[in-house]
């Protein structure tokens, strides 16, 4: 019962914001408005029984992604437009190309009928995803390991190059 | 923990999500709107992914979940860097006036 609650109030938390970030023309509300909708998710995660998720969620999307595309605001400021107001371009096409998708993909969600069973994980999740990690996963992890190395020493380069 | 709400509930929550993406991505005239457009696209993604792990003994969905987040992130940082190169030589951040990438 205190679950479907909290389960309420943290879905008004994630699709309140994405609803301010679809009508507004500042960037830099939308991108703090994002903010808000990622710890909405984090809790959502909390509600699912996925916990290291929700720390995953806080640490990379709330504490870097957002403090990394507000550095990118602050740094791509025009003085033409006043402030961060963008403009909105081909407004009804791209509403009528969202909301057909979302009717469609709702339909196929209704008539599919998902039935889940209930599973019981066997010991602690974090830990059982360390051994994933190690196990399973291990050459998915030491790709995408090395895939970030290259893309953040590559996003520094074009970053530095451009200053010369 | 998570009976009490069915399954559809999730999938037309990260729907709502994922839809409300696309709209960012094609509506706004600014290059980070479309950076918050995928990444609200590809948390709709993980959302699906994480509710429906819980019920995966070999959390196979929690475990991609994971890996997209880190791609995420190293495509942010990518895209934030090539934003910075083409605004200090155009002056502009609308990928719409951005017709050319050399010269």
């Amino acid at each position: 019962m205190i679950a479907s609650i909290l389960t309420y109030i943290f879905t008004a938390i994630t699709i309140a914001p994405i609803v301010y970030i679809l009508i507004t023309k500042n960037v830099i509300r939308a991108v703090f408005s994002l903010a808000f909708s990622f710890l909405g998710l984090s809790g959502l995660y909390v509600l699912m029984n996925a916990e290291f998720m929700a720390v995953v969620q806080l640490l990379i999307y709330a504490g870097g992604i957002i403090v990394l595309m507000v550095f990118g605001l602050m740094l791509t400021k025009t003085t033409l437009n006043k402030g961060f107001i963008t403009q909105h371009r081909s407004l009804f096409f791209g509403s009528l190309v969202s909301f057909l998708l979302f009717i469609s993909l709702a339909a196929l969600a209704t008539r599919s009928g998902f039935k889940v069973g209930f599973t019981e994980h066997a010991g602690d999740p974090v830990a059982q995803i360390g051994q994933l990690f190690l196990t399973d996963f291990i050459i998915a992890f030491e790709v995408v390991a090395f895939l970030l190395l290259v893309a953040l020493v590559g996003a520094s380069y074009l970053a530095k190059k451009s200053g010369e | 923990m998570m009976e009490a709400i069915s399954p559809t509930y999730f999938v037309f929550l990260s729907l709502f999500i994922f839809c409300a993406g696309i709209a960012i991505i094609i509506i706004k005239r600014s290059a980070i709107f479309v950076l918050i457009g995928i990444e609200l696209m590809l948390n709709a993604a993980n959302l699906n992914l994480v509710y429906f792990s819980q019920y995966d003994p070999g959390m196979n969905g929690l475990m991609t979940s994971v890996f997209v987040v880190v791609l995420a992130a190293a495509e942010v940082a990518i895209a934030l860097a090539i934003l910075l190169n083409i605004f200090k030589h155009y002056k502009i951040t609308d990928p719409d006036e951005l017709t050319s990438l050399k010269n």
